[in-house]
């Protein structure tokens, strides 16, 4: 049975408890209201013959009519109330019973006795016997009415009996259901932890297990319900991970190995490409010097352009190198401070001959969690390039500093230089790719490669705002590297 | 409790726990207390009468011993001979019809009344024979009518006669055992007879057609009482006590179950149930101490100055012969006798 059914039944079992609770409540309550009325009936009942014997005391005292009609009449009121049964039971009918026999015999009584009474016994024969009979007739006439209030009064006790009854039976119901309740809801609560709450724990406990890394563990929860299901779908899941993760190791293990060989050939080809242009660039500086005298000046010109070349190309072999290195290198993160660092390379250009004064605005205590070694190659490019593309302005000023961008802070180098042209942006840091012409800014073109790469390297970002001729600025963030403590390594690393 | 039970379970077993235990509380803390654990001793002398029935439905239910009482049973035939055997103090109490009390009372002896167990207002007639021209109560002036003296029929006869206006005088009473009364009527040296069943229907058995039978519901209602020395009464008032919850409990079973008490009672007494059945719907049984009863004892009190049981003298407060302390301390509203 799934979870949904179970869910269905309790609920609609908890309903149906209620409803029953609720219609033995109202039950109760009727014979409580029932018992109420009955206990109001008898209690008139009562009232009326504490009249009757009021208006008997009267008439025996002093024969009126005015008292005997008040006798009929109340005895009429009697008659009417106790000919309904209020209430049920042997006793209640026995005492009824004996009530309406009394009421039976009472008119006949009645007036025998006004009889007797109106008869003038003075001298007459037989008074003595009519004295006592006389007597008797007043005697019978008031034990009845006494014992007429007593059972009335029993009623009356009986009808309380019923109310105590009913409280009690409210009470029970009341309790029972509470009971009632208490029992499903301990039940309820032991089907929800086994059924739903131990299955969900043990998955709890095998996802975290798997999020820590543990692929070979299974649910392996068995059941006919959504928890079983979702359990099969975890497990077959988890088998698809494990399928996959074998398949990327297999091809990180081919990627590794042709990394290798494809660094290892760069590498060897770089190295085997600087003898021949060593050799161009030496041949054609002997050529220069031992034999400038027999060329003229357009052969001169020739090697010069073959000596510029091969040492351009040297520089670019170079270039090669080194961001093959910056790919290669390993992170040793601690915490940097930018602004010293930054500082220290404005100093060493400035200190190159150069016609241009340049204005360093470096904000202080700026500070940041990276490898010192690739940030102070990253900085120093940076501030390079913004150095030389601003030599052609007037006054040329450079800033470094950093602001808050949402949780990150982000780092920039701004410059007043030649900008560019934001629609080749998304060229700005391919390798050896240039926005200007090298006759206007000498270099290679890999500067911004190898910036953008160390950024990626500690699992940061970098972009360029610029407009042609009014300088670019380039913002660079860390991410998780920064936001480390400084006591952590670089997961990375 | 398993100290390694999850505490949710426990808080629910707590819960659940704490509810039925209010629920059972509740249920049972207007029950009866139970029985106490020290045993009282009493001793009646019990007439084998059905007027006795729940003296008797009580011992053959265990009721008295269920209350504590070790009770002995001295089996009487009659209400006057219990009497008696409570004079002699061969008995604690003992259990008699009205009449029976009030004569002792009148004589001055020290008896009290702890309960009424029965009343009844149908079981006395007279039975007369139509031979003797008594077609009508009136006609029963001048003749011979036997009765057993000093006995409710006795009194049922006096009270019977002023009902239909005739002096007491006028006729003659005979006085005979309650087993003679028949055969005398049967033979013919009486007229006329009161009593009371099973003797009632005795009478009217031997006479046959002959038979003329006159009953008056509203002359007496006859009360079977249980009483005992007033001194004994009060000094064992816990005793006395138990005996009328006992006698409650029967009461409660006569009420619910009335078919099996009459068998009950009858098989105590030793006669066929079909022989009680006639009286028995008549018997109200109820254990209660009425004003009434009061009334009909300060009645029977005249009578007896008049038949001469007693000499004259002004009527006798018999209040202090009744003993009300016991049942007003177990169900004060069966006590209806203003005090």
């Amino acid at each position: 049975m799934n979870i949904g059914t179970k869910h269905r039944i309790a609920t609609g079992t908890a309903f149906a408890v209620i409803g029953l609770i609720a219609a033995a409540i109202g039950w109760a309550y009727t014979e409580f209201e029932d018992a109420t009325r009955q206990r109001q009936q008898s209690l008139e009942i009562v009232q009326r013959y504490t009249e009757l014997r009021l208006v008997s005391i009267d008439y025996l005292l002093n024969r009126t009519e005015r008292s005997r009609v008040q006798w009929y009449a109340v005895s009429d009121r009697i008659d009417r109330l106790i000919a309904v049964n209020t209430l049920r039971g042997k006793e209640y009918e026995a005492i009824l019973a004996g009530l309406r026999a009394r009421r039976a015999e009472a008119p006949r009584l009645f007036a025998e006795l006004a009889e007797a009474l109106g008869n003038d016994l003075a001298g007459a024969e037989g008074a003595e016997a009519l004295q006592r009979f006389e007597a008797q007739l007043v005697n019978r006439f008031l034990i009845d009415q006494q014992d007429s209030l007593t059972d009335v009064f029993r009623i009356a006790g009986l009808a309380t009996e019923r109310i105590e009854a009913a409280q009690r039976r409210v009470v029970g119901v009341i309790l029972a259901g509470l009971a009632l309740i208490a029992v499903i809801t301990g039940g309820l609560s032991w089907l929800i932890r086994r059924h739903v709450l131990t299955p969900i724990i043990s998955l709890q406990g095998v996802t975290r297990e798997v999020a820590a890394g543990n692929l070979n563990l299974s649910a392996g929860i068995d059941r006919d319900d959504e928890l079983g299901a979702l359990s099969r779908n975890f497990d077959a899941m988890t088998q698809s991970l494990r399928e996959v993760f074998a398949q990327i190791k297999l091809s990180n293990q081919d990627l590794a190995a042709l990394n290798r060989e494809l660094e290892a050939f760069s590498y060897s080809v770089s190295h085997d490409l600087r003898a021949p242009l060593r050799s161009m660039d030496g041949f054609s500086l002997v050529l220069l010097e031992d034999y400038g005298d027999k060329l003229d000046e357009e052969g001169k010109d020739a090697i010069e352009r073959i000596r510029a070349a091969s040492q351009r190309m040297g520089h670019l072999i170079d270039d090669l190198l080194r961001l093959s290195r910056v790919t290669r290198a390993d992170l040793d993160v601690t915490r940097v401070d930018l602004s010293t660092m930054a500082r220290s390379i404005a100093d060493s250009i400035d200190r190159e001959p150069s016609d241009h004064s340049i204005e360093w605005i470096i904000e202080p205590d700026l500070s940041l969690r990276a490898d010192p070694s690739l940030m102070h190659i990253a900085l120093q490019n940076l501030l390079q390039n913004a150095w030389k593309f601003s030599g052609r302005v007037e006054r040329p000023v450079i800033r470094v500093g950093a602001r808050q961008h949402d949780a990150d802070t982000v780092y920039f180098v701004a410059d007043n230089g030649a900008g560019f042209d934001m629609a080749h942006a998304e060229n700005l840091f391919g390798a050896f790719q240039r926005l200007h012409h090298a006759d206007d800014f000498p270099g290679t073109g890999i500067g911004l490669a190898i910036v953008q790469r160390i950024i990626h390297r500690h699992g940061g970002k970098i972009w360029a705002e610029a407009r042609e001729g009014e300088g670019a600025t380039f913002f660079f963030s860390l991410g998780e590297s920064e936001n480390g403590s400084d006591e952590q390594d670089h997961p990375a690393g | 409790m398993d100290s390694n039970m999850p505490r949710h379970k426990v808080r629910v077993f707590a819960a659940v726990a704490l509810v039925l235990t209010a629920a059972a509380y509740l249920l049972v803390r207007n029950q009866p207390a139970a029985p106490l654990a020290t045993v009282e001793k009493l001793s009646i002398a019990l007439p084998d009468v059905p007027h006795a029935a729940l003296l008797h439905i009580a011992a053959e239910q265990g009721y008295f011993a269920a209350q504590g009482l070790d009770l002995t049973i001295v089996p009487v035939t009659h209400g006057k001979v219990a009497m008696e055997q409570l004079r002699q103090g061969k008995a604690d109490l003992a259990a008699m019809a009205d009449v029976v009390f009030l004569l002792s009372v009148m004589r001055g002896e020290p008896f009290g009344v702890a309960a009424s167990v029965l009343s009844t207002s149908y079981e006395h007639a007279v039975v007369a024979r139509r031979d003797r021209d008594i077609a009508a109560p009136r006609d029963l002036a001048g003749k011979r009518v036997g009765v057993s003296f000093g006995t409710s029929g006795e009194y049922f006869l006096w009270a019977f006669l002023i009902r239909n206006k005739l002096a007491p005088e006028s006729v003659t009473l005979v006085d005979l055992p309650p087993d003679q009364i028949a055969p005398a009527l049967a033979k013919g040296s009486i007229d006329a007879t009161a009593t009371w069943s099973p003797n009632l229907a005795d009478a009217q058995a031997a006479l046959g057609k002959n038979a003329v039978v006159f009953t008056e519901a509203n002359v007496y209602t006859l009360s079977f009482l249980v009483g005992g020395r007033r001194d004994f009464l009060q000094a064992h008032s816990p005793a006395i006590e138990r005996l009328l919850r006992a006698l409650l409990k029967a009461e409660q079973f006569s009420r619910e179950h009335p078919d099996e008490a009459l068998n009950l009672v009858a098989k105590r007494l030793k006669v066929e149930g079909k022989t009680l059945q006639p009286t028995w719907k008549s018997f109200n049984f109820r254990v209660d101490l009425k004003q009434s009863q009061l009334i009909t004892l300060e009645d029977q009190a005249s009578w007896a100055m008049a038949r001469g049981y007693v000499a004259r003298r002004p009527v006798p407060n018999c209040l202090p012969h009744l003993y009300l302390d016991a049942l007003l301390a177990v169900q004060p509203e069966r006590v209806s006798v203003v005090h």
